[in-house]
């Protein structure tokens, strides 16, 4: 009676040391998985914070690109007129106000030795 | 003959308990020399005993395959055992399934939320690693 009364925690024993003994493999692979997954988890996160940043730079990049170049357009309607017609319109002024600027600085300049008006050939 | 009952429900209590336990000390020997695919049958009773309620079962099914023990890397299969697990409460596979959202796979598509959320119930549960997670994408 006594023997048989023993052999309950005797067995009770033997089942616990056995999932105790197969409860450190498991362990062990649960801590192998858990620094795996904190290892790709970094590695991943580095990468996207890679990416991201330098993707901010190209953004920011693209912006200054686009600033400037809009500027320098702006800057570019201001000397003269985009289209066709205001171009030609443009030019033609222009070219009037070359031509004007031309007769004036003919009648103001000194006239060359054919353009001189002798006197003494209107007396001869 | 009244101590003979209680003596033969421990004493199949205990078998039941070794048995389990030797079937997870079987898979996990098999899993650790990569013949774990070609035993057709261990994978069935593992699947039925995972679907039953036992964690660190379902988890080493799940990690299998993670880690293409049970031929290629089956990511979708590998969060079925992991949820399953999770939703049980165990921590390690919440871990790994926060994991597995914030990496995304062909099917599961990336949400750092609910990696958040999945790192969070982990990290309440005693993890440093998933703390140490959480902390990063705060």
């Amino acid at each position: 009676m006594k023997t048989s009364t023993l052999l309950i925690p005797v067995t009770l024993l033997l089942a616990l040391l056995a999932t105790e003994a197969t409860a450190l493999s498991i362990s062990e692979l649960r801590l192998q998985e858990r620094h795996f997954a904190l290892a790709d988890f970094k590695t991943i996160y580095k990468q996207r914070q890679y990416l991201q940043h330098r993707l901010i730079k190209k953004q920011r990049r693209q912006r200054i690109k686009h600033m400037t170049h809009s500027t320098l357009c702006n800057n570019k309607t201001q000397r003269g007129p985009k289209n066709q017609t205001a171009k030609n319109d443009f030019i033609h002024g222009m070219h009037n106000i070359n031509s004007s600027q031309n007769d004036t600085a003919a009648t103001v300049s000194k006239p060359g030795r054919h353009q001189f008006n002798n006197p003494w050939a209107t007396k001869r | 003959m009244t101590f003979l009952k209680p003596f033969l429900v421990t004493l199949l209590i205990a078998i039941t308990l070794i048995a389990v336990e030797s079937a997870l000390e079987y898979a996990l020997k098999l899993y650790e020399d990569n013949t774990l695919a070609q035993h057709r049958e261990a994978i069935a009773l593992l699947q039925e005993e995972a679907e039953a309620g036992n964690n660190s079962i379902a988890f080493l099914l799940a990690s299998a395959y993670k880690n293409g023990k049970l031929g290629t890397v089956d990511l979708d299969a590998a969060y079925y055992w992991y949820h399953k697990a999770a939703m049980r409460g165990d921590p390690d596979a919440m871990l790994m399934l926060g994991w597995i959202y914030y990496k995304g796979t062909d099917n599961i598509a990336v949400n750092i939320k609910t990696a958040k959320t999945w790192f969070a119930k982990a990290a309440a549960s005693g993890l440093d690693e998933a703390a140490e997670m959480l902390e990063l994408l705060q």
